[in-house]
């Protein structure tokens, strides 16, 4: 009945009269109407079809409405009323409009920022820490003003670990909104929540992302930071990675012996690459004097390599002896240097 | 039928149909289409407008009555004036009719 009687508010609103005869005139329809069903539905018409029928008969609520009008006349204020309901309507159209604008272009910076924090998690941060791990950084871990920035890659790991309890609250937190909140300002809430949350990933994104690219391009020995620093990091590396391998002989641990016995490998691999680039002028003169030492060092850490793959012990002692004794002036050389002492 | 038609002699069949009694709105109607067979095509919503024309000139009367069912309806009867308004227009009609007929019938002997 709820369409019966608006179609008597679209016939009857704004005739003008008084109150108790526009009810009155709204009733005599009102009774006509159901007559009219009764007869349908008694001809075996379904309710609904019997009201269609009843009001089509009827005619237009636009054009009985006119006709009434003709008759009885019509409010001022109805007049009024009307355009302010036709207008309420066209803005109504427009805001929901802008709204639903507004969700999907938030839902959509959503969707692309958990691709790519996904995609950063998945391939990137790995052969992140897989160069780290081999010493093709080693300022990222040596350097304290670098090495904080790994910290910035901890919360994806977080994410990536609850990543299922994430998405399970934020479901349930959404349906609980949507089944509880009766708010006028419903769409405007769930807008802020949307924006909220883009913003929060975008933060997330920008952070992760120059976490990545300050660890990649600082952390490289050759790359940005230039001079006696590079030698440095690349000597610290050195020298943790062959007291580490000293520590897997004693514990004939042979798998952490291989591992750190290629991390030595990398960062005398990347000392002597240092050679062949314009670095030279940063180091000489005594440079010249000490890449047959370096030379001679990564020689005998590629036999050491050789030693460990046949997990020859008496071999790896002796090309780790040679090792030391090539390397010792290297290592003094760059603690003078780090010291700032004349090259 | 042409609904214009029915439009202009809508207020000749209700003075009509309620010469010969009291009628409420819907009535009016389904004795239209009853006594026409469904001739009149005509939306039931312009009845009214009629209805309260010839009431607020005092052609008609209308009151309310409550039946044994609860519903109440208004039914309309003609008034004196009314029955005068009645004759008029018949004879109106009548005038009319037999002129557009003249008009008709020499137009067919010449088609």
């Amino acid at each position: 009945m709820d369409k019966l009687e608006q179609y008597l508010d679209q016939v009857c609103r704004g005739l003008a009269g008084s109150r108790s005869m526009r009810q009155h005139i709204r009733q005599e329809l009102r009774e006509h109407l159901r007559d009219a069903m009764a007869g349908h539905k008694a001809a075996g018409m379904s309710e609904e079809e019997a009201l269609g029928r009843a009001l089509a008969d009827f005619g237009g609520p636009a054009e009985v409405r006119s006709e009434l009008e003709a008759t009885h006349g019509q409010r001022f204020f109805a007049v009024v009323i009307d355009k302010a309901i036709e207008w309420k309507e066209r803005t109504m159209r427009a805001k929901w409009l802008w709204l639903s604008w507004a969700h999907l272009a938030f839902a959509c910076v959503i969707v692309v920022e958990i691709l790519l924090l996904t995609y950063t998690k998945i391939f990137l941060v790995p052969k992140l820490h897989k160069l780290i791990q081999d010493g093709w950084l080693p300022g990222a871990t040596t350097d304290p003003e670098l090495s904080w920035l790994l910290g910035l890659l901890a919360p994806l790991d977080w994410m990536a670990r609850y990543a299922t309890w994430i998405v399970l609250a934020a479901a349930a937190l959404w349906a609980l909104f949507e089944w509880r909140v009766r708010s006028e300002n419903k769409s405007f809430m769930r807008l802020s929540a949307l924006g909220t949350t883009a913003f929060a990933l975008l933060v997330s994104v920008v952070l992760t992302t120059m976490a990545m690219l300050l660890l990649f391009f600082l952390g490289l020995p050759g790359g940005v930071i230039l001079g006696p620093r590079v030698v440095n990091d690349l000597t610290a590396n050195i020298d943790a990675s062959v007291g580490a391998l000293e520590q897997g002989i004693a514990q004939k641990d042979w798998e952490a012996i291989q591992h750190n016995a290629k991390r030595a490998a990398h960062s005398l691999e990347t000392l002597a690459w240092l050679e062949n680039q314009q670095n030279k002028s940063v180091f000489r003169p005594k440079w010249d004097k000490l890449w047959s030492n370096v030379q001679w060092a990564k020689q005998n850490m590629d036999e050491a390599q050789q030693a460990i793959a046949a997990k020859d012990a008496n071999r790896l002692g002796a090309a780790l002896d040679q090792f030391r004794q090539a390397y010792a002036p290297v290592r003094r050389w760059a603690t003078r240097v780090q010291e700032g002492e004349p090259e | 039928m042409d609904t214009e038609l029915v439009k202009g002699t809508l207020s000749l069949l209700i003075l009509s149909l309620l010469s010969r009694k009291s009628m409420y709105g819907y009535e009016i109607a389904a004795t239209v289409h009853k006594d026409t067979d469904g001739a009149f095509t005509w939306r039931e919503g312009s009845l009214y407008p009629n209805l309260h024309k010839l009431e607020a000139d005092g052609l008609i009367v209308g009151e309310w009555e409550e039946k044994e069912t609860g519903r109440k309806r208004r039914y309309y009867r003609i008034t004196s004036k009314g029955r005068a308004a009645l004759r008029e227009k018949k004879q109106s009609w009548q005038e009319l009719y037999e002129a557009v007929n003249r008009i008709l019938e020499k137009t067919d002997g010449q088609a």
